[in-house]
């Protein structure tokens, strides 16, 4: 069936074709368009419904109206056109996924512009005399797989086959060790960064420059109670020494108390008091008495004034 | 029960020392026995070294009270007299004020102390000054602070306040199931 046939001889008839100018934005890739100009107000809200329906009528004949331009293929199921894409642009749902934190390799490289190069997937395995994956299970050129191991004088170990193994288990705790490394260094580099600062200036101020061993335990130990609930509930490492609280307040012995020196600091404290809030001239009584006088006997003020300043204050008097 | 730490003897040193001064060696070294402060949920009490030590004996939740208490802590850490302290306070206090008998019921109703109800005052008393309040029979009944300093008192109104109140004997009445 030839549809562009009957296409034509629709468009001969423009029955389809609304009575309206055509200024609609189009986004067929979303089948969107887009009515900005239309609407006469007043006639408009005469009979809303009515309105509506016939412009969202005409609109949308508009919009399949240029659907129906787009070239189609015609397939089993009917003509299928492929849409342009999406103009519109619309706001992602989630958010922008973050990137994901560098190794320390991979940050190392970035800055030497170390780039990686592209390796073939298989290579020629000498031994077998076939093709083999570079790296996995049954990977060629495996050492791991040598029956024999010629000796050229290099050997120093006694079993070189345990050697090999043991140096291959060496390899993965290593490289096991890297990886928590990384791992570690991503999610609170910022926090053990911080702590650590705080404990090299503690150090610094104490006077003291600690190895990086005491360091660490230092910083261990701060962390181990920057939790809520200091450490209480946290999920425990292997073999991780036990939180230690701080210490609690020491308080003198009740039972066997040391009251003689516990008087001898109270009156330590006392003087340190006293000191604060004892003023060695009383103003106001040195005043008062030099006024008492000047009343009692007509003395030059002068001469007065230094006698009643060298007078030494709080002693009660209880008369007003 | 315990012993003050340093920053409590602070504290409540700095407190007794607006009443008493210096005077509070006098309560420290005593010619007549050792005594000493205590604390016992947040209120510090003056006792003998006898009675404290027989006190040890005592559980803490079972104590409720030794010696003479002089006051509390608060919860933000201050310290406030209690009336308890009383007769200490009136033996070696500094500055004190004398009411006239009209205004003593006034007083110990916790009524501050009008110009009105002055009897006498210690001289230059400044203001502000924590007082021990006497009747005019030196009766102790009270305590509080200065509003005017006694050369202020003179030019006084007599319905102005002089001394305000902070604690009378009334509350021996008035407070007895929250005292102790």
């Amino acid at each position: 069936m030839d549809v562009s046939s009957i296409l034509n001889k629709a468009e001969k008839k423009p029955l389809h074709i609304p009575e309206k100018n055509d200024d609609l934005q189009y986004d067929i890739g979303n089948l969107t368009t887009l009515d900005s100009l239309s609407i006469n107000s007043e006639e408009f809200l005469k009979d809303v419904d009515n309105n509506i329906k016939d412009l969202t009528r005409d609109n949308a004949q508009l919009l399949i109206n240029k659907l129906f331009q787009i070239e189609g293929e015609l397939t089993d199921t009917g003509v299928v056109i492929q849409l342009p894409d999406p103009t519109t642009k619309i706001p992602r749902e989630k958010p922008v996924p973050e990137e994901k934190p560098l190794t320390k390799w991979e940050k190392f490289a970035r800055e030497k512009g170390i780039k990686k190069r592209k390796k073939s997937r298989k290579v020629w395995d000498q031994n077998k005399q076939q093709w083999g994956y570079r790296s996995g299970y049954g990977k060629a050129n495996n050492e791991m797989d040598e029956v024999i191991i010629e000796d050229k004088g290099e050997i120093e170990a006694e079993d070189p086959f345990l050697q090999r193994k043991q140096n291959k288990q060496k390899r993965i705790q290593q490289q096991k060790k890297n990886e928590l490394m990384n791992i570690a260094r991503s999610k609170n580099g910022k926090v053990a960064k911080q702590t650590e600062r705080v404990i090299e200036d503690l150090s610094k101020q104490a006077g003291k420059r600690l190895t990086r061993k005491q360091r660490l335990q230092k910083m261990f130990r701060v962390v181990q109670q920057s939790t809520a609930s200091h450490g209480l509930f946290d999920k425990r490492v292997k073999n991780e020494p036990k939180v230690k609280l701080s210490k609690k307040q020491q308080f003198n012995s009740v039972t066997e108390p040391d009251l003689k020196n516990e008087t001898k600091n109270h009156l330590d404290v006392l003087d340190r008091i006293l000191d604060h809030t004892d003023v060695s001239i009383n103003l106001e009584k040195a005043i008062n008495q030099f006024k008492d006088t000047i009343d009692d006997a007509d003395i030059k003020p002068k001469q007065q004034k230094k006698k009643s300043k060298s007078r030494k204050p709080r002693k009660p008097k209880k008369k007003k | 029960m315990r012993p003050l730490t340093e920053e409590e003897t602070k504290i409540f040193f700095k407190k007794l020392a607006e009443y008493i001064g210096s005077n509070i060696k006098k309560l420290l070294e005593r010619p007549d026995d050792q005594y000493c402060f205590r604390l016992h949920r947040t209120r510090v009490y003056y006792v003998s070294e006898k009675i404290m030590k027989q006190a040890t004996n005592t559980g803490r939740k079972k104590l409720a009270s030794l010696g003479v208490c002089f006051g509390k802590f608060t919860k933000t850490g201050n310290f406030r007299l209690s009336i308890t302290s009383l007769d200490y306070l009136a033996q070696y206090a500094i500055y004190r004020v004398w009411i006239k008998p009209s205004a003593e019921l006034s007083f110990l109703y916790g009524n501050h102390v009008l110009k009105a109800g002055l009897g006498r005052i210690t001289d230059s008393t400044p203001q502000y000054q924590g007082v021990v309040v006497y009747s005019m029979s030196d009766i102790p009944l009270g305590f509080g602070r200065t509003a005017k300093s006694t050369q202020e008192c003179r030019k006084l109104d007599s319905e102005q306040i002089v001394c305000f109140h902070q604690s009378d004997i009334g509350e021996y009445l008035r407070d007895e199931s929250k005292m102790f």
